[in-house]
């Protein structure tokens, strides 16, 4: 607010006109009763809003502003409702906790059944991080799905949906340690950090992320594992998966090496075809060995996955000869599947297959020359050893490797 | 000399020259309205009452204005139509707390000299000069014949100082050059493109402050209007 002066040229009803001493002229709302004389100084008080030189300047100026804090507004919600991180939360219940960047819960999705009961209980938007991740632990502990006697396992995996990544994992962890302790509760917290990418693999492999990043590790260590496998292991044995496997087989592992280099190496030709010659020969034997020892259930599970899989070494883009060749492996087999077990078709499918693990074995203590003939065998293998695995991971462990390494090449593969 | 020319179209009206008043009170018709208004401390147009009471003061101020008393002859009529107002109130019952009801007089009687004086005083105390009244009247009027009202110069006058110098040496150049300047006067309007390609000035200035151009220019052609030109500070 200034002060100015001017003389009086003019009174119209609403103003009065003034010269100003720089000469310019000025018009001042006029108040009811003020009527100057002209020549007469008078003095005002210089508004600030004198900006407006025009009613339609300030509506324009207005208009703009009520469409910017719009623009603004929106931008906000959307840029606060679009989440920063996901937060993969696995216990046995599969949560994966969405938060904007302040680290407030928007949204919050079970991944399966156990989840859902969770998720159903408590409302968790709006809240922290923290608190969020308090709650399901919690509700985990009450719902019995982190028990006192048992060590449980806590997996977690933070992935940061925008650029930002300040998210510090040691806090959810100390929380969640807090937790435990209270409940006396034993269990193992990972956490871990991943990109974007992993959330639509995982979502289209229908796996929680967590069991989805342990499903590919294990299959980048070449170990044979189904989505369905992994999806329906409890999350510990997931975990160990490996590692059992790894203490079941130690002796058989050691050749895989050679094997898988021969792989890459050895043309498929002829000795591929010796060695499935081979293969055959002992699958009969094995066949005619094989007793019906192998449990049913354990064949009846693996049942459809191996059909997938075996689909899946015929689509990996193995050479020609080899899809022949594999189909040749079916139907040789097939006749003595059904010489072997009148039970079930299932049954002896699997039976057919199990027998042929063994099979691999002998080759590959005949000698890692023929590195073909034991991929094909793998091949053939392969399809079920993880079913077993899955159910009786002991008896089958030993096969589990080497077919894992089959099965793992041919998911390379299907990759590429 | 003005003052001169003022007392004898004065004159000239007294002694019967309907023309001539008629000339006067029309050139002063926006002084009227105003004093009629300041008095009032309300708006009047020119359809109130009050604006005709001044009107008829105003008259009278014609008929009976000396010149010899020395005083000026809108100080005079001032006088007379603030008294005409006030017995017009006091008629009317017209009550206003804030008038100055000072003077009690008959309408007929002559003013004495003490009440003229004192009158004249408080105008005088309001106003800086009562040749500044006329030169506004004059330029109100002049500017009249171009379309210009005062109350939209606000709009084109220059906001900024750099503005308001480019405008001041545009004036200087336009008066230096006499077929402008008889252009303006002649055709009442300011030959923007003309002079913009004449002198290089950015017509988008010209045609933004054409107007307050306009009222400068008349300003500075007339250097009589003293106190008015020291409000344009050309050269």
């Amino acid at each position: 607010m200034e002060e100015k002066s001017g003389i009086v040229v003019k009174v119209t009803e609403n103003y009065i006109v003034l010269i100003m001493p720089d000469g310019s002229f000025k018009n001042v709302k006029r108040s009811k009763t003020q009527v100057p004389l002209i020549g007469e100084r008078f003095t005002y008080k210089e508004e600030r809003h004198s900006v407006f030189y025009s009613r339609w300047t300030a509506v324009a100026a207005v208009a703009c502003m009520i469409v910017l804090a719009v623009f603004t507004y929106r931008l906000l919600m959307t840029s606060n409702s679009q989440p920063a991180y996901l937060v993969a939360l696995d216990i046995n219940p599969s949560v994966e906790v969405y938060v904007d960047k302040n680290l407030v819960t928007t949204n919050v999705t079970a991944l399966n059944e156990d989840g859902k009961k969770l998720t159903d209980m408590a409302q968790y938007k709006g809240k922290k991080l923290l608190d969020t991740i308090d709650l399901i632990v919690e509700q985990s502990i009450s719902k019995g799905y982190l028990k006192q006697n048992q060590k449980g396992l806590i997996k977690i995996t933070v992935i940061p949906m925008q650029k930002n990544n300040s998210l510090n994992g040691d806090n959810i962890k100390t929380s969640i340690q807090k937790l435990l302790l209270k409940d006396n509760i034993q269990a193992e917290i990972e956490i871990g950090f991943d990109t974007r990418d992993i959330i639509e693999e995982a979502h289209q492999s229908g796996l929680s992320i967590n069991r989805y990043i342990l499903y590919k590790s294990l299959r980048d260590k070449g170990i044979s594992i189904t989505v369905e496998e992994s999806r329906n292991m409890p999350l510990e044995n997931l975990q160990n998966y490996e590692a059992t496997r790894n203490n079941d087989s130690n002796g058989r592992i050691t050749p895989q090496p050679n094997t898988s280099g021969g792989e890459k190496s050895g043309k498929p030709d002829n000795s591929g075809e010796q060695g499935y010659k081979d293969g055959n020969a002992h699958k009969k034997n094995q066949n005619g060995e094989m007793p019906d020892k192998r449990s049913i259930p354990e064949t009846l599970k693996g049942s459809d996955t191996q059909k997938s899989k075996t689909n899946n070494n015929g689509e990996t883009g193995m050479a020609d000869k080899m899809g022949t060749e594999k189909s040749e492996i079916s139907s040789s087999s097939q006749p003595v599947q059904t010489n072997n077990s009148a039970d079930g078709s299932g049954k002896t499918e699997n039976s057919n297959n199990s027998i042929s693990t063994p099979v691999t074995k002998d080759i590959q203590s005949d000698g890692s020359s023929d590195s073909k003939p034991n991929q094909t065998n793998q091949n053939g293998s392969s399809i079920e050893s993880p079913n077993k695995d899955g159910s009786q991971p002991s008896s089958s462990g030993s096969t589990g490797p080497q077919s894992g390494q089959g099965s793992g090449s041919s998911n390379t593969g299907k990759k590429r | 000399m003005e003052n001169s020319h003022i007392e004898q179209s004065i004159q000239s009206a007294k002694n019967g020259n309907e023309l001539e008043r008629q000339q006067i009170i029309n050139r002063n018709k926006p002084y009227i309205i105003n004093v009629v208004s300041h008095i009032c401390r309300k708006f009047i147009s020119w359809s109130d009452e009050e604006a005709s009471i001044g009107l008829l003061a105003f008259n009278h101020a014609i008929d009976t204005f000396e010149a010899s008393k020395g005083r000026s002859f809108l100080s005079y009529s001032y006088c007379l139509i603030n008294r005409a107002l006030v017995n017009y109130f006091r008629k009317n019952k017209y009550h206003n707390q804030n008038l100055s009801l000072d003077y009690v007089f008959n309408e007929e009687s002559s003013l004495t000299g003490e009440e003229i004086n004192k009158s004249i005083q408080i105008y005088r105390e309001k106003v800086e000069s009562s040749e500044l009244v006329e030169e506004i009247l004059e330029l109100d009027r002049i500017l009249n014949d171009y379309g210009i009202k005062f109350e939209e110069l606000e709009r084109a006058s220059p906001k900024h100082k750099d503005t308001r110098e480019l405008i001041y040496r545009i004036v200087h150049k336009y008066i230096n050059d006499t077929e402008l300047v008889q252009e303006l006067i002649e055709k009442k309007r300011f030959p923007a493109t003309a002079f913009a390609r004449k002198t290089g000035y950015p017509l988008k200035t010209i045609e933004k402050h054409r107007k307050y151009l306009i009222t400068m220019i008349i300003i500075s052609l007339h250097p009589e209007w003293v106190h008015l030109s020291s409000y344009v500070k050309i050269k």
